[in-house]
């Protein structure tokens, strides 16, 4: 018990040093899935961290709410665990298993494991809804399969099979941009579906969307994730749909986590010190 | 106010500039009037009618200039869309790469393809290989920018989205980044098409083959009737070309 704590808060000073086999075990249960530790990200133009010493970690199945005002880090913080952003400091585990400061192709590696949903869904426009969702196959498979996309017919079945679940069935074939917002949506979640992730990460997922569409999408992702003990997390400027979906919450303000814990505790009060407000301006967006 | 009282002052500047410019290359618009009685007299009479003669070598210049055109873009086309994706920072992370890329074809851009054919035909002597050399020259270094304007504006998102699911950069390119790009790019292979089209006519003046060696050839003998049928070819030509990339673009884009 006594190491354990030591270790970790080792851990939560964001030392350099790497974790033998053994410490991460103790510290770091199996359980869980996404251990974030002591991350530090400062972008090389600005003076101030993005992202100042986070720690948390997600266990599987597990549906997390980041929220905080704009600029709070909630975006620079989930760029930073797949490594589309390089942190500064600290160390980020996905299934036991660092990602950060290992070499690129250990990371597109451990990529695969790691879906990701856009606030704009980053589709391809001109592709059909079908070739999308497929390129959640692309970092599975050889170079030259890639390169030449020859998608195995196996994985096609599983694309059409998941696409009918989210009521796309219809439109397979249809060109990505000749779709509405939800659907655009949808599909990203499929793509993201298509990696058999352990850990989904989703950037503002509903921002570009209104109400009801917004909702369907908020339960289908809390859906997937309990079905699959996926370990999801959210980024949200809304704290209703965070409120209503989430089953823990992460408050950041300045790059700091101001609250750290279970959706049902979190406050009037807490979330006023999240987002620097008072209440009543907060519920004006609405969901 | 301030803004009015600027753009007061620069149409003066502007005005003076042109004043001194015209003033400089001696152009009197009053010559120019009293001198078109003689221009209309050597269109007119040695001009016109335009005398058809050896058709044979007509249609070959024709030939010549179009593939000239045809063939120096396709193979630009292919060697920029290499350099395109060499010089675009968000696809090829060697910046030295990308700089040395960009610079090359800054070079190749900013030296008229007439230049390049001058020179060319210095070095190697006549002939329709020479054409080409300098249309691909020229037409790499404008193909190369604009292929990296359009890789850099679609790269962004799709880059981030496809490799964030684990995905190497050569799977990227083939099928997220190329079909969002491909419209662009046969938008540019057309505008560039048309170009080299005109261009190759005009290049044969400096020796490099097709239907300009012709035409410098027959003026260079007085024999204008038929200069005129050459030129009546190289206009057809060019509306030719411009009804043909119009209508690719309508079909394809």
């Amino acid at each position: 018990m006594a190491r354990k704590a030591t270790a970790a808060r080792e851990v939560s000073r964001g030392l350099s040093r790497k974790l033998s086999r053994a410490e991460r075990e103790v510290v770091y249960p199996l359980r869980n899935i996404l251990e974030v530790g002591g991350l530090k990200k400062t972008y090389r133009s600005a003076r101030k961290p993005a992202v100042k010493d986070v720690t948390f970690s997600v266990t599987k199945g597990e549906m997390v709410g980041v929220i905080g005002p704009s600029g709070a880090g909630k975006s620079t913080l989930l760029r930073c665990i797949n490594r589309l952003v390089e942190p500064s400091a600290g160390h980020i585990l996905i299934g036991g298993e660092e990602i950060t400061g290992v070499p690129a192709s250990k990371v597109r590696q451990l990529r695969r494991r790691i879906g990701m949903v856009f606030q704009h869904y980053n589709l391809v426009g001109r592709l059909t809804v079908m070739q999308n969702v497929m390129h959640g196959r692309l970092g599975y498979m050889s170079t030259l399969r890639g390169v030449l996309g020859l998608y195995s017919e196996e994985d096609k079945r599983q694309a059409v099979k998941i696409l009918e679940q989210s009521e796309l069935g219809e439109f397979l074939y249809h060109r990505a941009d000749k779709l509405s917002g939800g659907q655009k949506q949808r599909v990203g979640v499929v793509r993201a579906l298509m990696q058999q992730p352990s850990i989904l990460l989703c950037d503002e997922p509903i921002a570009s969307l209104d109400p009801a569409r917004a909702q369907v999408i908020m339960e289908l992702i809390r859906n997937v994730c309990k079905e699959r003990e996926i370990a999801c997390l959210v980024n949200l400027h809304q704290v209703e749909a965070a409120a209503k979906y989430t089953d823990r919450i992460i408050g950041m303000n300045g790059g700091e986590v101001v609250y750290d814990g279970p959706t049902a505790n979190l406050s009037e009060q807490m979330v006023e010190r999240v987002y620097g407000k008072p209440m009543d301006q907060l519920m004006i967006k609405g969901i | 106010m301030e803004s009015r009282r600027a753009a007061r002052t620069f149409l003066y500047v502007l005005f003076a500039l042109f004043v001194i410019s015209t003033a400089f290359t001696k152009f009197n618009p009053i010559d120019a009037l009293l001198a078109q009685g003689e221009f209309w007299n050597f269109i007119f009479t040695d001009f016109i009618p335009p005398r058809i003669q050896r058709l044979g070598a007509l249609f070959t210049a024709v030939k010549q200039t179009l593939y000239m055109a045809i063939g120096a873009t396709g193979v630009s086309a292919v060697l920029s869309l290499i350099l395109g994706f060499l010089g675009t920072p968000a696809i090829c992370r060697f910046r030295l790469v990308g700089a040395l890329v960009r610079g090359f074809a800054s070079l190749l851009r900013n030296i008229p393809v007439l230049v390049w054919a001058f020179i060319l035909v210095a070095a190697f002597g006549i002939g329709t290989a020479v054409g080409v050399v300098s249309l691909v020259i020229s037409t790499v270094g404008e193909l190369t920018r604009y292929f990296i304007e359009t890789l850099d504006e679609i790269a962004g998102e799709n880059i981030e989205a496809l490799e964030a699911t684990g995905a190497g950069m050569l799977p990227v390119i083939t099928q997220a980044i190329v079909p969002a790009a491909m419209p662009s790019f046969i938008a540019w292979f057309l505008y560039c098409l048309e170009l080299n089209i005109r261009a190759s006519t005009i290049l044969g003046m400096v020796g490099a083959g097709g239907i300009g060696l012709l035409m410098t050839g027959y003026i260079k003998q007085y024999n204008y009737g038929a200069a005129s049928t050459a030129i009546i070819a190289v206009a057809a030509i060019i509306i030719g070309a411009n009804l043909l990339t119009d209508y690719l673009r309508r079909v394809i884009l």
